[in-house]
């Protein structure tokens, strides 16, 4: 495929590109809360320390951490499991912060100390939508006030947990209950929004009750913010904003709305898997080559065919497509719905001269997609030519639908000593364990499927990290690796 | 010999009739009315089909599958195959899905073709189970991402080459092109109808289309394509196209250094001085003047589907014709096709309209009617619905049209489907004959230009009464020629079904001319050239359409303004507190105005700004309550008139109205609310919106 001149990039085109990269939301004046000791909580349970970094294994009973400061973890024991408050107490709030899950935690965030909402890691198990991460646990009885109880919990709009030992984000906006001067309740405690990885799971729940009556068991102006004691977390960037009523509409964040008042054109998977050719927003230009591909059980990936590269992951829903069959459909952008894992648009494989030449921004001369076939799942199998060489490339959901593995392999020509596969490039490239490799900050981990898997280089190129191997690991039953997110 | 004839027609008709559910009907509402008024219904029937519950069937392309289905692609991108497509229960089965808006369909060696918005690709179901499995990317082609870089096609050539048109980009709302205009391209070869062979390599074909949302073949296999109005493009065609041709929009050219363009040619090459576009052929080197012209308005406002019928199953008379698929006015117009000089010309005339939406695409299905697949969504048409599939079928009967107009040296030999009488044949006011073209500017669309009637000196009926040859004054080659045969009247009395067609009289023949002393030639004495000012009645004057003139003045004139008091664009004197309100009233696209209820009471002064941020022309109208669909028609109806009047027709029951304004432009009229309480609609009159476009100015006291 040869892609000559683009004339010019559309100038204003870039209006279209609503930025979707970061997780964390980013907003008006936040106090931060420092962790450079727990002097900001009101008692220190010796079950919380400050760190450096940590990270837990996504499927072992493993913690790395290191010493220093910038982390809040919890390393709860049978004895020693309590919770931690803030001496800061609230009432309206918008509290963001960054968390970090072990396999199995079940740990929880309770505004004013009362209203919770349940962080809990349901990426390891399949859990009912009602125990995922980001539920609203059931709120419990309150004795003698005879308060309307609610009697089960609200499940978040999706599942979009990130796996264990990966950041997550969390911003939630929080209006506090009202009371008139009889100290009567006048308006309940309210969730106006949750966000989880970015994405609404929850927007404008009345509170009637508190839901978690340990620390208090009466409703007041004011509280505490406060993280259960009884699981592993780690925490940092934690941060709020106290807001008066007036800033209500700008704490808010608005849910992105393709066309206004038109009903949304979302596709959903039904029965099998949805490929769906698009126009995706790439950073200074529309990548106009480029599939997305959804799956019943809502993972789903995007991927530019001009560089055989897979450029998103996310869970949950899968696509708007307002923009492109509304009227005109104008904008013509497919939106991945659910919260997506942005991984840069490069060619997944390059000749390079030497091992230390710089990778390629698109697919060389000599490259061609050749055609996608489908199983019966409807499943595509991609087919790329690179001068003599012939690949075949298959991304499926596998662990229970929890991940994705790839399998790239050449079913013709023999590969030189000059062709590379690139397996991730970012920031940063963690290893963490023999073949299984974090990037960008614990975004997104890249695991490859044979840990003995020959010369994998990783090596620091203009600035940022990049995971090559050779290309000959494409001979045989070919290179399989995972995206795990 | 008159006895025969009728039984024939007896039979004929009986033959018909177990076929046509409609034919009884269509006889009974012939009796009815007493005269013999024919409808298109009673030759050429519309028949629906709807498919199951919750598909939804913006037809973009269509092929028929050697075994008699037919294959349906859509606009977000499924392909359904049809089993039965003609029966009463047709089956409707799920080929393929997640195409990035394809455009066409094509079949060939058991496997279906179509243009994606990237790529030309094969689909092939390789196990038999009627859905794709494999989809092979044919070719892929750069973009950059614009809604309107639509690729039409593929269409297979006689080489077995697939022909696409690459559709240029839309530049928006900005000016940032002001050579090029509204329509860019922003990626190799966007305005080029391209060509690609079956190993997928990409060869550029010809240069300057547009909007180029049709390609087929005509009846001899050789390609053809439709192009629609906007900047550079005075008035849509169809045009045959060879390698190398270049139709007009400069746009195109910033492919044209690339080492394997066909064209030579740079943006200096181009004319700014809006000539008429017979005269920018003469300048501009390889340019091709289209085969046949359509008047903009009158035979459609935007052409789509192409195709032939080489069998006759639209009637013997019809056959080696080509059918052009209209979407803003949900019609299909039909072509007379010519070779003269070495060229195609010929002439287009009204065929059958009223179907369900704007038709896109056109397929004959394995029993000789033709499928015609619509969707209209982002433009709008004049059809009830957005979408949809419908059959048209031949009756069986003969209409009576004019079927064919031929050039000759000296004027035009006219060709009907049935014996004319020769009274009304012979008589010369049985005729109105004018030439007129129009410009080639970056302007969007054009008015009528240098519009003269011809003078008929000579007319010869044929022994079988089946064509009449017209000899005439004023032929002036490179102008379309409009033919209207008002008062031609059959052997039985008949009126034509459609009186009109319009020649695009690219080159004159060079055959002998008529020998006027011949048998059977009826020589017309000049009359006092008292006529010869009639033919413009919105009162343009000759003399100002003269090349000077149009030079120095491209933009559409205001000087055929209807009288001022409904057109005030000046702020009143006597406003001297300034209006009583104020309204910008803008577009939206799907011919909308942005704000569809006004309120004012009896006798406001009101300040209107119309901003017209759409991409195409529109005006604004108040009306007398009632009378939307009246000034609407009306403005239909102003024919070739139309766009020199701005698409205002003279009605009392126009009130108040502002010009018609080029896209992204806007003017601001000044009125007083009437002083009776009511609601008043607003509409924009331009042929063909006025059934969407439009609101009311509620008068309350």
């Amino acid at each position: 495929m040869k892609m000559k001149s683009l004339h010019l990039v559309i100038a204003g085109m870039s209006l279209c590109f609503a930025a979707s990269g970061g997780i964390t939301q980013g907003q008006p004046p936040f106090q931060e809360i420092e962790l450079l000791n727990t002097a900001a909580f009101a008692d220190n349970p010796s079950n919380w320390q400050i760190t450096g970094d940590a990270w837990y294994h996504p499927e072992k009973n493993v913690l790395k951490k290191e010493t220093g400061t910038g982390i809040l973890l919890n390393e709860p024991s049978g004895k020693e499991h309590d919770p931690i408050r803030t001496t800061m107490e609230h009432g309206n709030v918008v509290v963001e912060f960054d968390f970090m899950l072990a396999p199995g935690s079940s740990a929880a965030v309770y505004l004013q100390g009362r209203y919770g909402i349940a962080l809990t890691d349901s990426w390891t198990e399949n859990v009912p939508i009602s125990q995922a991460c980001g539920n609203i646990p059931a709120m419990s009885r309150l004795t003698g006030e005879g308060s309307p109880v609610v009697p089960a919990g609200i499940p978040p709009r999706m599942d979009l947990a990130r796996a264990p030992g990966l950041w997550q984000n969390l911003r939630v906006v929080f209006q506090a209950p009202r009371f008139d001067a009889a100290g009567n309740k006048t308006a309940d405690a309210r969730f106006l929004q949750v966000l989880l990885n970015g994405i609404a799971i929850h927007e404008d729940i009345a509170l009637p009750t508190i839901n978690y009556p340990v620390l208090f068991d009466k409703e007041q102006a004011t509280g505490p913010l406060v993280f259960s004691g009884n699981s592993r977390i780690a925490l940092r960037n934690i941060r709020y904003h106290l807001f008066d009523e007036t800033e209500k509409e700008q704490v808010v964040l608005a849910n992105p709305i393709p066309v206004r008042g038109v009903t949304p054109l979302i596709v959903t998977p039904a029965s099998k898997t949805i490929i769906q050719r698009c126009f995706l927003a790439g950073e200074d230009r529309k990548l106009t080559f480029c599939a997305v591909v959804g799956e019943p059980t809502q993972i789903h990936y995007a991927i530019n065919l001009e560089q055989g590269a897979v450029i998103r992951l996310w869970k949950g829903a899968f696509i708007d497509a307002t923009t492109m069959w509304h009227g005109r459909g104008d904008v013509q952008l497919a939106r991945p719905l659910g919260s997506v894992v942005e991984l840069p648009s490069q060619p997944a494989f390059a000749s390079l001269p030497d091992r230390n030449a710089s990778w390629p921004d698109s697919m060389q001369q000599g490259y061609r997609f050749i055609q996608y076939r489908l199983d019966k799942q409807g499943r595509p199998t991609y087919n790329y030519s690179f001068n003599e060489l012939e690949f075949i490339d298959r991304i499926t959901p596998a662990e229970e639908d929890r991940l994705l593995t790839r399998s790239m392999q050449l079913t013709q020509g023999q590969p030189g000593k000059e062709l590379w596969v690139l397996l991730a490039a970012g920031s940063r490239i963690e290893e963490l364990e023999k073949g299984l490799y974090a990037v960008d900050d614990k975004k997104y981990y890249i695991r490859l499927a044979d840990t003995k898997s020959p010369g994998v280089i990783h090596r620091k190129n203009n600035g940022r990290e990049e995971l090559l191997i050779p290309g000959s690991a494409l001979n045989g039953q070919g290179l399989t690796w995972s995206y795990i997110w | 010999m008159k006895t025969i004839r009728i039984i024939c027609f007896v039979l004929l008709a009986f033959l018909t009739l177990p076929l046509t559910p409609g034919y009884v009907n269509a006889q009974h509402a012939h009796q009815a009315n007493g005269e013999n008024l024919p409808t298109e219904n009673d030759y050429y029937e519309l028949r629906t089909i709807r498919p199951p519950e919750g598909v939804l069937l913006e037809v973009s392309g269509m092929a028929r599958i050697p075994d008699g289905r037919m294959a349906i692609a859509t606009r977000r991108g499924e392909i359904w195959l049809i089993e039965n497509p003609s029966g009463d229960k047709p089956w409707f089965k799920l080929f393929a899905s997640g195409l990035h808006e394809p455009l066409g369909l094509a079949w060939k060696d058991r496997a279906l073709y179509t243009a994606q918005r990237a790529e030309l690709t094969r689909l092939t179901d390789t196990d038999g189970d009627d859905q794709a499995d494999s989809f092979e990317s044919i070719c892929v082609w750069p973009l950059s991402g614009n809604y309107c870089e639509y690729n039409h096609g593929p269409v297979i050539g006689p080489d077995g080459y697939f022909y696409i048109n690459m559709n240029l980009g839309d530049n928006g709302m900005s000016n940032k092109e002001p050579f090029y205009g509204e329509m860019g391209s922003h990626a190799e070869w966007r305005g080029w109808m391209v060509r690609v062979s079956p190993q997928g390599d990409l060869k550029p074909y010809a240069a300057g289309l547009r909007s180029p949302a049709g390609i087929g073949l005509n009846a001899q296999g050789d390609i053809f394509y439709s192009e629609n109005q906007g900047g550079w493009i005075g008035t849509g065609y169809i045009s045959h196209v060879e390698e190398g041709d270049f139709f007009g929009h400069p746009s195109s050219l910033k492919s044209a250094d690339e080492p394997e363009s066909t064209v030579h040619l740079t943006p200096a090459d181009i004319p700014t001085n809006a000539p008429m576009l017979h005269e920018a052929a003469k300048q501009i080197p390889g340019f091709k003047l289209p085969s046949v012209r359509f008047p903009h308005g009158i035979m459609g406002i935007s052409t789509s589907g192409i195709i032939a019928d080489t069998s006759g199953a639209f009637g013997p008379f019809f056959k080696g014709q080509v059918f052009v698929g209209d979407e803003g006015h949900a019609k299909i117009v039909r072509v007379f096709l010519e070779e003269v000089n070495g060229a195609y010309q010929g002439a287009v005339f009204g065929f059958r309209e009223g179907f369900l939406s704007g038709i896109l695409r056109m397929e004959w299905g394995a029993d000789q009617s033709l499928f015609v697949g619509m969707s209209d969504r982002g433009w709008s048409s004049t059809g009830p619905e957005r979408w949809g599939l419908q059959r048209l079928v031949w009756t069986g009967k003969t209409p009576f049209e004019i079927k064919a107009i031929k050039a000759q040296a000296d004027g035009f030999d006219l060709e009907f489907t049935l014996p004319v009488s020769k009274e009304t044949a012979e008589n010369p006011e049985s005729y109105e004959i004018s030439g007129f073209d129009y410009l080639y500017h970056m302007t969007y669309g054009s008015e009528v230009q240098d519009k003269k009637d011809c003078l008929i000196k000579a007319i010869k009926v044929s022994s079988d009464r089946r064509s009449v040859r017209l000899v005439l004054d004023g032929l002036r080659e490179g102008y379309i020629h409009e033919v209207k045969c008002t008062g031609i009247r059959s052997e039985t009395g008949g009126s034509l079904l459609h009186n009109v067609g319009y020649y695009s009289l690219n080159s004159l023949p060079k055959d002998t001319p008529l020998d006027l002393e011949g048998p059977g030639v009826l020589i017309i004495p000049a009359e006092a050239p008292a006529s010869d000012a009639g033919s413009d009645p919105a009162g343009s004057d000759p003399a100002g359409s003269d090349p000077a003139g149009r030079a120095t003045s491209p933009a559409p004139a205001k000087k055929k303004q209807t009288p001022a008091a409904k057109h005030t664009t000046v702020q009143p004197a006597s406003w001297t507190d300034g209006p009583d309100r104020t309204f910008v009233i803008g577009t939206e696209p799907g011919l909308k105005f942005n704000i569809e209820q006004l309120n004012v009471k009896p006798g406001e002064r009101i300040k209107l700004v119309f901003n017209n941020d759409d991409d195409m022309q529109h005006n604004w109208l108040l009306v007398s309550p009632g009378a939307a669909d009246e000034i609407g028609k009306a403005a239909l109806e102003l024919g070739l008139e139309g766009a020199n009047m701005q698409y205002i027709p003279k009605s009392p029951k126009v009130l108040y109205h502002t010009s018609l304004l080029q896209p992204r432009s806007q003017e601001a009229i000044y009125f007083t609310a009437p002083e009776k309480e009511g609601q008043y609609p607003y509409i924009c009159t331009y042929p063909g919106h006025y059934l969407i476009m439009r609101g009311i100015l509620n008068v309350k006291r």
